[in-house]
């Protein structure tokens, strides 16, 4: 008889015995895999909660005099994991004029401080590629009250403060000129160009500057936005457009360090020059809590595998020292020892076989009931969030595949490899 | 014999058989209570992540119901409204889930040495080149600046020292710029004056709403600016975050003791004060538990949830935790069917000596109460291991991981020992019960002819 019929004749004989050695192993691979699943998509839902906290960041390059061009800003919105540029922005002074030269009236400060000369008719120039994304705008100081937001590809327009246009008699559609003085231009070696621009919106503030001791350029209501393409020939007309000021969102506020690397391998920009700033105060203050959630979950996992092999190798010890008696027999038999130890290792990898194929379906269907018992996730419009779903990979089955039948190897030689060096006089002396 | 006696000599003589049932009920109470500790923890570091959020509550003046008064340039309105006191704020704190609070006054100092030598603050440009602005710092005074909006977003960041809390009179945290810059170190002492100029300044004005002051202030600690300003040379010199200085509120009532104007606003008690909560998923109830003190008159006032992050990120957070919270129930009902099996296969091992034991006249009953009583020994010494076990696990684990673990954080407690132990008793006797109603069934036999 080969071992082989012997084998599967045991398994068949035996199906009390034999059943229960597939439960066991069909359990715990069933717990393995389901909990491997569970531990992907708890990655997947951490990575989750850090795209609905987010995180931006800022580049400050008013040093680099006008490299981060529209073109750099392609680049950095391409690289992988950067979600959109937000906003780009510049800022400076210019003076006001109407159509015919003649400059414009602007609040005065009721403060303590004096109006410097050269800028009594000069207030704070903002531009943007996104008005709407201006700080002001953004955080509620200001308010747009008619007409509409500076947006991507406008050029020549302006949003003014009411009382600046009431001031000067202005609304919607009318023109003026942005100029810079002398004292404007002191020390920056810039050789201004007049710039028409015709007033889109108009807006107020909502809550009070907050303290008394401004100068008049710096008020409120002295300040306008303009577009980039504006602002850029104002200052140096010509010249390709760029920012100084940009916010770029990215989908996970755990890569902001491989993302701001990455952008500073883009050419022609000195990005020595340019300050970054991380916006990401919310993943930061959810950052710890969020790596003990994930540690957890690596710790069970660990526990779990190495509780999964020692149960398997101690249960497999016990089913081999159960049959010391029918070794002894077969010994006496003249079977080889090599002939009885391929007996047990294919019984044993029969039933393995079948218990861990087993698994994979079962522990889909309850990696599936899970998923869509538990997880509820609401579509968020804004943080658009990475699917969820708990799902048992081929890649975790195969490898518990391989895993436990070298397991299953070498746990059933070294349980039977005293037992076949014993002679069957002493095996069958000792049982009795 | 008696079936002590029995059990215990199976137990010692069987010493190998022993050890493996002993090693196999070890892990697997080991595997459960280590979950069930997880499971604990888990709920504690969810709790966490949810007070990460900063979520809570702002009490306002309510500006509907107000009496609103044209100001002198008619541009804008004043608004008359009750404001929150000492008193409204005491109560509130009562309501249960509230962890703390913080409102703010703004004051103007410039700073000096003891010695009354103006004290220059950090300064960018030369435009500002006026004594009352180049001495000039922010002055925030508030009662816990644990809870200010500059310290719970990131802004700044305490570096040293300590913060200000509701208990603290005259003392000071200002940014390490600042510190630097003058040589102050935590402890020294310095002084917040209005200056002449600025009182003259206002009088000139025809205004008397500024008067005089000069009061000692102590630094308590020192924070470090975390988010930069832009375009700091055209700032004045207090608008600069590294000149922005946090005191507690009796040094601000100090320093506008001589301004009545400013000391009558100041009076009526606070404009805004934020509250904060333990657990955002508590926000609602809390906020209605404030809402329900009858002494404060809620015509007055308004009351807003901040809890947009909390808002947009509750449905993941929850999700992380109901997974690790599914694995382990999943791993803890998988032990205890393993414990069956196990324990199944191994009263089916003992078939043959079931049938001599029977053969020799001892009843059913007494050799079931002896495998059940050599198990439960072997039992009630694998979980005192698996407690010794598992605290061990527990308090090295998190530090091998990753050190955002404390080792205190994962705590096997009695807590979660006592389920453990009682339904691991519990599983033995059904297993071993189930398993031996075939055996018990036959008879001596049977069993020893079905042996051979």
């Amino acid at each position: 008889m080969s071992f082989i019929k012997r084998a599967i004749l045991h398994t068949v004989r035996k199906l009390g015995k034999s059943t229960l050695l597939f439960l066991v192993l069909l359990i715990m691979s069933i717990l393995i895999l389901t909990c491997l699943s569970i531990r992907s998509a708890t990655e997947t839902a951490e990575l989750n909660v850090r795209e609905s906290l987010g995180g931006t960041y800022s580049i400050a390059a008013k040093r680099t005099k006008g490299q981060i061009t529209y073109d750099v800003l392609d680049k950095i919105s391409k690289i992988k994991g950067v979600k959109k540029i937000e906003n780009g922005h510049s800022e400076s002074y210019a003076e006001y004029k109407s159509q015919d030269g003649n400059k414009l009236e602007t609040k005065t400060t009721d403060s303590d401080i004096e109006d410097i000369k050269g800028f009594e008719h000069v207030g704070k120039l903002q531009s943007n590629m996104y008005s709407e994304k201006d700080e002001f705008f953004k955080n509620k100081t200001f308010k747009l009250l008619e007409g509409r937001h500076i947006t991507k590809g406008d050029k020549n327009v302006l949003l003014v403060h009411k009382d600046f246009a009431k001031r000067n008699n202005l609304s919607i559609g009318d023109q003026i000129i942005l100029d810079l003085n002398e004292a404007l231009i002191k020390d920056t070696g810039y050789s201004p160009t007049q710039i028409k621009v015709k007033i889109i919106g108009i807006y107020e503030h909502t809550t009070e500057q907050e303290t008394a001791m401004n100068v008049s350029y710096t008020l409120y209501e002295n300040t306008v936005f303009t577009d980039q393409a504006s602002f850029v020939d104002l200052h140096e007309f010509g010249k390709t457009p760029y920012y100084s000021d940009i916010e770029v969102v990215v989908d996970d506020p755990a890569k902001l360090d491989s993302i701001v690397n990455e952008m500073k391998l883009i050419d022609n920009v000195n990005w020595d020059l340019c300050r970054i700033t991380y916006h990401d105060t919310d993943y930061q203050n959810a950052k710890k809590p969020l790596d003990s959630l994930n540690s957890l979950v690596t710790i069970s996992i660990i526990i779990i595998i190495i509780v999964a092999i020692s149960l398997i190798v101690l249960i497999l010890v016990m089913w081999i020292r159960n049959r010391v008696y029918e070794t002894g027999v077969f010994m006496s038999m003249g079977f080889s020892k090599a002939n009885i130890l391929l007996q047990h290792l294919t019984e044993i990898l029969l039933i393995a076989i079948i218990a861990f194929s087993l698994s994979f379906p079962i522990s889909s269907l309850i990696s599936g009931q899970v998923g869509s018992a538990l997880l509820g996730q609401s579509g968020n419009g804004i943080n658009k969030l990475t699917q969820l779903n708990v799902n048992v990979s081929i890649e975790n089955f195969i490898l518990m595949y391989v895993i436990g039948v070298l397991l299953i190897v070498v746990s059933v030689i070294i349980s039977t490899l005293p037992i076949l060096k014993m002679k069957p006089k002493e095996i069958l002396s000792t049982l009795s | 014999m008696n079936i002590l006696k029995r059990s215990l000599l199976y137990i010692v003589r069987k010493r190998k058989r022993t050890l493996l049932l002993l090693i196999i009920l070890t892990v697997i109470s080991t595997l459960v209570l280590s979950g069930l500790s997880i499971l604990n923890t888990t709920k504690d570091s969810s709790a966490k992540l949810r007070e990460s959020t900063g979520s809570g509550f702002s009490i306002t003046p309510n500006l509907e119901t107000a009496t609103k008064k044209a100001t002198k340039d008619a541009n804008s309105f004043d608004y008359e409204q009750e404001q929150i006191n000492n008193d409204m704020l005491n109560k509130i704190l009562k309501v249960n889930g509230v962890k703390g609070y913080n409102s703010k006054y703004i004051a103007v100092p410039s700073i000096q040495a003891l010695d009354g030598k103006n004290l220059e603050t950090v300064v960018y440009t030369d435009i500002f080149d006026m004594p009352i602005l180049k001495y000039g710092a922010m002055g925030y005074g508030c009662i816990d600046t644990n809870y200010d909006s500059y310290f719970t977003s990131n802004k700044f960041k305490l570096a040293k020292g300590r913060h200000i809390t509701k208990d603290d009179k005259n003392k000071i945290i200002m940014s390490s710029e600042l510190a630097k810059k003058h040589n102050f170190k935590i402890g020294d002492k310095l002084k917040w004056t209005i200056l002449d100029e600025a009182v003259e300044a206002q009088n000139g004005k025809g205004s008397t709403d500024i008067g005089t002051a000069d009061i000692e202030v102590e630094i308590v600690g020192i924070f470090d600016i975390l988010t930069e300003q832009s375009d700091k040379s055209s700032l004045s010199q207090h608008e600069l975050y590294e000149n922005f200085i946090f005191s507690d509120m009796q040094t601000i009532y100090d320093f506008y003791a001589n301004s009545p104007q400013v000391k009558e606003e100041m009076d009526k008690g606070f404009y805004e004060v934020d509250f904060f909560v333990k657990d955002p998923k508590e926000l609602e109830t809390v906020m209605k538990n404030v809402k329900n003190i009858s002494s404060i008159n809620w015509n007055n006032f308004t009351i807003t949830a901040n809890d947009e992050v909390y808002k947009t990120s509750s449905d993941s957070m929850s999700n992380v935790d109901k997974l690790i919270t599914t694995m382990i129930v999943i791993v803890v009902i998988i032990s205890l069917i393993i414990v069956t099996l196990i324990l199944s296969m191994w009263t089916r091992s003992r078939l043959r000596e079931t049938g001599i034991l029977m053969s020799t006249g001892i009843s059913k009953a007494n050799i079931l109460t002896q495998y059940t009583l050599e198990t439960l020994f072997v039992a009630l010494f694998a979980f005192g291991l698996c407690y010794f076990i598992s605290s061990l696990i527990a308090g090295n684990f998190g530090n091998i991981i990753d050190s955002s673990i404390e080792s205190s954080d994962i705590k096997v407690t009695i807590n979660s020992f006592i389920p453990v132990f009682s339904f691991g008793i519990l599983s033995i006797l059904i297993s071993i019960g189930v398993s031996s109603i075939s055996i018990m069934r036959m008879n001596p036999k049977e069993i020893l002819s079905k042996m051979s």
